[in-house]
């Protein structure tokens, strides 16, 4: 007790309060850019921090990292340009929200989602750091596949209408993350002697194209057919009604609870990320849709579905950080530079050495969490005020958007042709009927699979009986099953594909 | 519906659904039998070999397009029309994207950025040099601002 409140006077100083606002600011600023990743933020903040108090300097970074995550959806709703990889799934809802005149509906319950997500996720991790964390040490090359299959399962749920065409789509994504160095070998594979692709086709480059400028081209396409020289066209319907009610908030409470657990869950285990928290989050919510709701068309549970998992994913990254030493995503890796950078070494003895400065990393990101609220709200108000803007104008600022942040990414214009070449594919699919969550689903799990496939294949020595000794695997397997015969049922019976 | 709208109906469709599997069919026996070999290297691994993913990948995306298009003859096809109309401005935002990269790469961030927000203004329709000028500002001082931050 006295190590917490002594932890506690260590973040409620001034300097550590200032530290965690100007975070929130820079975070947001990053989360709502396209093209400013949030591990790119945190890399050139890290040396900032050298002249802070460790505490003021944790939370600083800890500031950008979380308001990164809840600023990513506002450019995913109002946009459709998610300013993260991990908003990219907060499209699918928020932008059709947006369109019908619900903007600041969706970007009040994307705000409390993130807020919710974020505060139960920090509670969870100061209360169950230790036994979550051995929990992670579990998780080998065989249980890391078997989530991946169980994932990928997930590309039928989403394939829409035409399951047989979502499939293409999604196995289309998987082929083509394949591109880029083969990573047992090293050796290029599908680049076309072009070095820029050694590391595969940018995330960046395929969400940004495929989701906001594949958009902007269909509004330019709609936009140039309803020309009307006496109105000025919007995207949006007007916004009659601005208020979050309770029925409201009663109707998505389940969701942002069920997708909190689940964004908790990726980040608890060790190389998910956010990105595939939110995804998947999306795709379970989906399937547990009631009567009324309208995922895809623009619903509430779709925005808190993505937001509240996206959010929860870097508070439980901690946990393995904190107990064992071991990052749980991107971000806590670099946090574990900046820990060192104040000569705290992450790990076990963490809580026995510096008791003092990790409760107060813990109040501070409790803090954090309530000047996200805070800053979140106030800046929606403006925000929302993007939905009066007239088409013909959004457009060459999104695209001027699209096109600074991919080469800000990575410093190419092969890139940002990447990203046009991305975007031109994903308007000739959707035209065709094929999904683009589907492909974006395949393309950001392939990797992820592909690499811990083969770990999984070199550490059973090929045998497949050996994956009855993890039971953690098992469990998933059996998941991926069940999970594949609920999604084709309804399918089948309809005879539709 | 008299059977000779229905018939002209069919028609287009099987016409589109054939296409269609020519086009994703052939470009997975393409993946399989050209692009995958010639743009992998062999090399002893100890997990998976580098082709056998997208020779998977290839094979089912042929296999479930050969589906898809004997399903669309025995049960019906379910793909929608698609219209051309309005494509020209697609185009030319596509052009002025393309010119807007160049100038970034030749002139630099901010003035090839604000050639680009021009380019795609003219693009969809905006012609009053007023409107063209405050988009030019705008642009201009949203590029400063990214420069200037250091990001």
């Amino acid at each position: 007790m006295e190590m917490l409140l002594l932890g506690a006077s260590d973040a409620l100083t001034l300097t550590a309060l200032v530290a965690v606002f100007g975070g929130i600011l820079l975070g947001y600023g990053v989360g709502v850019l396209p093209g400013l990743s949030r591990p790119a933020a945190l890399a050139v903040a890290v040396p900032i921090t050298y002249a802070m108090t460790p505490i003021a300097a944790i939370a600083f970074l800890v500031g950008v990292t979380k308001a990164s995550a809840a600023g990513g959806a506002t450019g995913a709703i109002l946009l459709n340009t998610p300013g993260e990889p991990s908003s990219a799934a907060t499209t699918f809802d928020g932008y059709p929200l947006a369109r019908k005149g619900q903007a600041t509906r969706a970007l009040k319950v994307a705000l409390f989602a993130s807020v919710f997500g974020d505060m139960v996720s920090t509670l969870v991790l100061i209360c169950m750091a230790a036994p979550l964390a051995h929990f992670a040490l579990q998780m080998g090359p065989v249980e890391m596949t078997s989530v991946m299959i169980f994932a990928l399962t997930f590309i039928a749920a989403l394939s829409g209408d035409s399951m047989i065409r979502g499939l293409i789509a999604g196995i289309l994504g998987l082929l083509l993350s394949t591109i880029g160095l083969d990573p047992e070998t090293a050796t290029p594979r599908f680049t076309f002697g072009q070095i820029e692709l050694f590391d595969g086709i940018p995330l960046t480059a395929a969400t940004v194209g495929m989701l906001a400028l594949t958009e902007m081209l269909k509004q330019a396409q709609l936009y140039s057919v309803n020309r009307n020289g006496k109105t000025e066209l919007t995207s949006f319907a007007d916004e009659t009604n601005k208020t979050l009610s309770w029925p409201d908030v009663r109707r998505v409470a389940p969701t942002a609870v069920r997708s909190t657990g689940i964004g908790i869950a990726a980040g608890i285990i060790p190389g998910l990320g956010p990105t595939i928290g939110a995804f998947l989050s999306y795709a379970i919510s989906e399937r547990f849709a009631g009567k009324g709701d309208e995922y895809r068309k623009g619903d509430l549970k779709g925005v808190v579905a993505t937001e509240a998992a996206d959010n929860a994913v870097l508070p439980a990254s901690l946990i393995p950080l904190f107990a064992i030493g071991l990052p749980g995503s991107v971000s806590a890796a670099i946090l574990v530079s900046a820990f060192m950078l104040h000569g705290v070494q992450p790990g076990p003895l963490i809580f026995e050495q510096h008791p003092r400065l990790i409760y107060g990393i813990y109040i501070s990101m409790l803090v954090a969490s309530l000047f996200m609220l805070v800053v979140g709200r106030v800046g929606l108000t403006f925000f929302a005020l993007i939905t009066k803007v007239p088409v013909r104008v959004i457009i060459p600022f999104v695209v001027l958007f699209c096109t600074v942040g991919t080469y800000l990414e990575r410093d190419t214009v092969f890139s940002v042709f990447l990203m046009l070449g991305m975007g031109v594919f994903g308007l000739v699919m959707q035209r065709y009927g094929y999904s683009v969550i589907t492909f974006l689903i395949g393309f950001v799990i392939g990797p992820y699979f592909e690499l811990s496939l083969r770990q999984a294949l070199i550490v059973t020595n090929h045998d497949l009986t050996k994956v009855l000794d993890h039971p953690i695997a098992m469990g998933f397997l059996v998941l991926t099953v069940g999970a594949t015969l609920v999604f084709l049922a309804p399918l089948l019976m309809r005879r539709k594909v | 519906m008299d059977a000779r709208s229905s018939d002209g109906r069919s028609r287009k469709h099987f016409s589109r659904d054939l296409v269609e599997f020519l086009i994703v069919g052939g470009a997975s026996l393409l993946a399989i039998f050209y692009i995958i070999p010639a743009q992998t290297v062999s090399a002893p691994t100890f997990g998976l070999s580098a082709t056998m993913l997208p020779m998977v990948c290839a094979a089912a995306i042929g296999l479930l397009a050969a589906v898809k298009f004997v399903l669309s003859i025995l049960v019906g096809s379910d793909s929608a029309p698609v219209g051309v109309a309005g494509l020209g401005t697609v185009v030319a935002i596509f052009a002025s994207t393309v010119i807007g990269i160049v100038a970034i790469d030749h002139i630099g961030l901010i003035a090839g950025g604000t050639l680009l927000v021009v380019l795609t203004s003219l693009a969809v329709g905006m012609r009053h040099p007023a409107e063209l000028v405050k988009m030019a500002v705008g642009g201009a001082g949203l590029l400063f601002l990214i420069d200037w931050s250091g990001l």
